[in-house]
């Protein structure tokens, strides 16, 4: 079976909507339906983990222990959301949780507070607009695993979620277990903490101020 | 950064998210047309998302995963299906994570309760332990009466020790 690569929104209802005959299949015992499951998203997993851990071999024990447990608790399993946002969240808890372990989870986010949250999404340079931006994409990429790196866990999980497999923010508030607003919220200041850091690397200054959008402003919209 | 521009910036994740109210899409996209500011941070955050798929793709692309499978069901074979209870100790541990404050309250409310509930059982007779300590080695006790308290007057030799109980007083 081939393996699901990178899956816009609507191809992914396509995916739950294959998924079910499978989980069903796999609730009644059906090795090889779990096996397809397991093949189907095993490299959307492994991908989640590494990009969250940054080490390849913590990142297959995730995929491993993952599926573990989604074997174990698939009798529970009601399809109130889909298979893979399901998975998708044992995952995610499973990488938090080696982050805890390791002391990587920041609980507060010092840098986060309002009056810090200025000049740094004003506009960037027009090239990001024009044909120069071929090349600051390029330099975008070497840095980007810096600049993830100095998100804290909220962020980046919240950021890599959306990004890595285009989950809705009613998915992404399944899988992190927290409100659409808070989705949103985190998602601005996760971006917005990216483009600081990547203008840093870029040399670029901050021209004008930041509007206020203090995180934790919820449901506004 | 004009007003409006400062009403863009938070509207342009969600609509390159695809989540933006139709309200809020048709008077993002105006502003977006007339403003090169508000499509430089547009094309900044979708160059930051393709950059991190970019990345992520590459660094999974590579990873061998072709055992993944038989290993999850060499664990299930040998771990069995069923739902564990995590160990007592992850349990504490995870509890003492995530709810040190209250625990640490509970905990020293319950000591004091065994305190007060030890005070309150407490028998009359002060220091039965040493008063018997004392006998054995020939000392006089005499239990008295203090009206208020309740007491042992304890001789021996030039040595005298009064105890004195105010558990009657308490009680009173």
């Amino acid at each position: 079976m081939n393996e699901s690569r990178k899956t816009p929104a609507a191809a992914q209802k396509s995916d739950a909507a294959d998924d079910k005959p499978l989980v069903r299949a796999a609730q009644r015992g059906d090795r090889a339906a779990f096996r397809a499951l397991v093949t189907k998203y095993q490299r959307r997993v492994y991908q989640l983990a590494v990009s969250m851990l940054k080490d390849p071999d913590e990142a297959m024990d995730i995929v491993q222990e993952t599926f573990v447990r989604v074997h174990r608790y698939l009798p529970s399993f009601k399809g109130d959301s889909s298979f893979f946002t399901w998975t998708y969240r044992i995952a995610t808890n499973l990488c938090l949780d080696v982050s805890r372990k390791k002391g990587r989870v920041e609980r507060v986010d010092i840098d986060e507070t309002d009056a810090d949250i200025e000049a740094h999404m004003d506009p960037p340079s027009a090239a990001f607009a024009g044909p120069q931006r071929a090349a600051l994409n390029e330099e975008l990429k070497e840095k980007m695993d810096e600049a993830l790196a100095s998100l804290s866990e909220k962020h980046r999980s919240v950021l890599l979620l959306r990004e890595l497999d285009g989950l809705s923010y009613e998915e992404l508030a399944k899988v992190l277990g927290i409100r659409k607003g808070t989705v949103m919220s985190r998602l601005f200041h996760a971006r917005l903490k990216m483009q600081r850091k990547l203008r840093e690397y870029l040399g670029e200054e901050a021209k004008d101020e930041e509007p206020d959008v203090p995180e934790g402003e919820e449901e506004r919209r | 950064m004009n007003r409006r521009c400062e009403e863009s910036v938070p509207l342009i994740g969600p609509y390159l998210d695809g989540e933006l109210h139709e309200e809020d899409l048709a008077w993002l996209e105006d502003h977006l047309v007339a403003c090169p500011a508000c499509t430089a941070r547009r094309e900044l955050i979708r160059a930051q998302g393709n950059a991190i798929r970019e990345r992520a793709a590459a660094r999974a692309g590579t990873a061998d995963l072709s055992g993944v499978a038989d290993a999850v069901f060499a664990r299930i074979d040998r771990e069995g299906s069923q739902p564990k209870t995590p160990p007592l100790t992850v349990w504490g541990a995870e509890m003492w994570g995530a709810h040190r404050a209250a625990l640490s309250a509970s905990a020293g409310v319950a000591l004091a309760g065994c305190l007060a509930l030890a005070l309150f059982l407490m028998p009359a007779r002060p220091a039965p332990v040493a008063i018997a300590s004392a006998q054995s080695l020939g000392a006089s006790i005499d239990e008295i009466d203090f009206e208020n308290h309740e007491g042992v007057v304890m001789q021996n030799g030039a040595t005298t020790t009064i105890w004195v109980d105010d558990h009657a007083a308490v009680q009173q």
